[in-house]
């Protein structure tokens, strides 16, 4: 069934920054303005852009039974989760694929705010149901609420600008606090691989926030941008370097499994994927010569006939000005220092596995 | 000045062709950052393949709107991909060649007729 594609709460003023619009996942998305990507990517490695992630799909969970449920289908202890604080987290079905990727927050002792990828809600919804969660313990905010990212160094600078009391929050924390005078949930959490925040507001108050931050001097940053800077810092995007079809260890996102829970779905697989040898694993590939590796390219070693591995997401970097890509090889080459030849189009261009993020954080 | 399809213009002056991508493909392809062309004295073949350009987001062949012999490379366009951006329709150009068939332009656009297509 085709749908009619959605518009977020600051579309118009995409227009009106001459944004550049793409569908993404069922919405009208900026992919960028009118300066472009590098600029753009520039813009929040060295001083301070923001993104309209209303797209995001955010869920709020609640009740009494809460924690029982969240216990179930969440990869991380979420006993350990106290209130105020944010963590990175999986949802993995039973076999260990990966449903999605999320951020969950702990908003008050049975009051958590979930963020997952927008194509992806109807999954964790559907998988929140089938391990016994309802209308009385979850609500949909997408459609009530705008989410807006602002990420670079300066970007604790400018949020101080906009809040009348200082707002001092760790990484991966959140609080509710007023910006330009509009309630806001505001989380130091990102997808850049820099310093940022994330805010959530009421959508009709957002266009006032938006504009507040234009105003500060924010850089409005697009969807291109936004997958340059999030493949630089090495993080994975669901759908395409992850998905149901691997699991954390190979994706490397182990850390983000603490299988403490009897009560976890995936707990019986991922305990044994754990103790297996992994048939391959996610790396960074940066390339030693001109050239970009883009999705399903695949990975040679040597003069290798067969590939050993294939490109799940690539771009050029303008912070290393060199061509990077996350991929998926073999585990016995998968150790920083391989060298690699990946084929761009029927040339085999060379590259070397490398740790990420791919750049050196100057701070 | 005249333009194929595939959104390249040629130039000729002074016995020679200048190449170079329209100003629309510049804009559609965003940042340029690579861009990817044959060796002077190779021969293009008019609407056959010469070249890649790319930008952050794609990647898009380059077609020849005319046939002739690579006498000249811009280096700016391998070294300074962005002047493509900036500048496409003069600083940006990308080759010359000359042993070229003028008949060939009969088979290009005016630019008034470009502009309908795009």
């Amino acid at each position: 069934m085709a749908h009619k594609l959605l518009k977020t709460p600051l579309y118009n003023a995409h227009i009106k920054s001459g944004a550049k619009i793409i569908p993404f996942a069922g919405w009208n998305m900026p992919l960028q303005y009118k300066n472009g990507i590098l600029f753009e990517v520039r813009a929040v490695r060295t001083s301070v852009g923001m993104f309209d992630v209303s797209h995001m799909g955010r869920i709020e969970f609640y009740g009494k039974n809460i924690l029982s449920i969240l216990e179930k289908i969440m990869s991380i202890n979420i006993y350990s989760l106290t209130e105020g604080k944010c963590k990175y987290n999986l949802i993995c079905n039973d076999a260990g694929g990966i449903i999605d990727d999320t951020i969950i927050s702990r908003l008050k002792p049975n009051l958590y705010s979930l963020v997952v990828n927008a194509v992806n809600t109807v999954q964790v919804t559907n998988w929140m149901k089938k391990h016994g969660g309802d209308e009385s313990n979850m609500a949909i905010k997408t459609y009530d609420t705008s989410m807006i990212a602002v990420q670079g160094p300066k970007s604790n600078d400018v949020i101080n600008k906009l809040s009348k009391t200082p707002i001092n929050i760790e990484r991966f924390s959140i609080t509710e606090t007023k910006l330009s005078g509009i309630q806001c949930l505001i989380s130091r959490t990102g997808y850049t691989g820099e310093d940022g925040f994330e805010i959530i507001c009421s959508s009709v108050k957002s266009n006032v926030l938006w504009q507040s931050l234009l105003e500060s001097g924010v850089t409005p940053c697009g969807l291109g941008a936004r997958d340059v800077l999030r493949i630089e810092a090495g993080l994975p995007l669901h759908g395409n370097d992850i998905s149901e079809a691997y699991n954390p260890f190979q994706s490397q996102l182990h850390k983000f499994v603490s299988l403490h829970s009897e009560k976890y779905v995936a707990k019986k697989s991922l305990k044994k994927i754990k103790s297996m040898n992994l048939k391959n694993q996610l790396v960074g590939i940066k390339l030693t010569e001109r050239g970009i590796p883009r999705k399903g390219h695949n990975i040679f070693i040597n003069d290798s006939k067969q590939s050993k591995g294939s490109i799940t997401s690539g771009t050029f970097s303008p912070t290393i000005s060199s061509g990077i890509g996350l991929g998926y090889i073999c585990s016995k080459y998968s150790a920083p220092g391989t060298k690699v030849k990946i084929d761009i189009r029927g040339k085999k261009i060379n590259g070397v596995v490398v740790n990420v993020p791919f750049f050196k954080k100057i701070t | 000045m005249k333009y194929s399809k595939e959104h390249e213009w040629v130039k000729i002056e002074d016995g020679k062709a200048t190449i170079g991508i329209t100003n629309f493909a510049q804009e559609s392809l965003g940042d340029i950052v690579y861009i990817d062309l044959p060796d002077i004295g190779f021969k293009i073949v008019q609407f056959e393949k010469f070249g890649e350009v790319e930008s952050v987001k794609a990647v898009s062949d380059l077609y020849a709107p005319i046939s002739g012999t690579i006498i000249e490379i811009n280096p700016l366009a391998e070294t300074n991909p962005e002047t493509v951006n900036s500048s496409p329709h003069e600083n940006g150009w990308l080759l010359r060649v000359d042993s070229f068939n003028l008949d060939e332009l009969e088979s290009l656009m005016s630019e008034s007729e470009y502009l309908k297509i795009i």
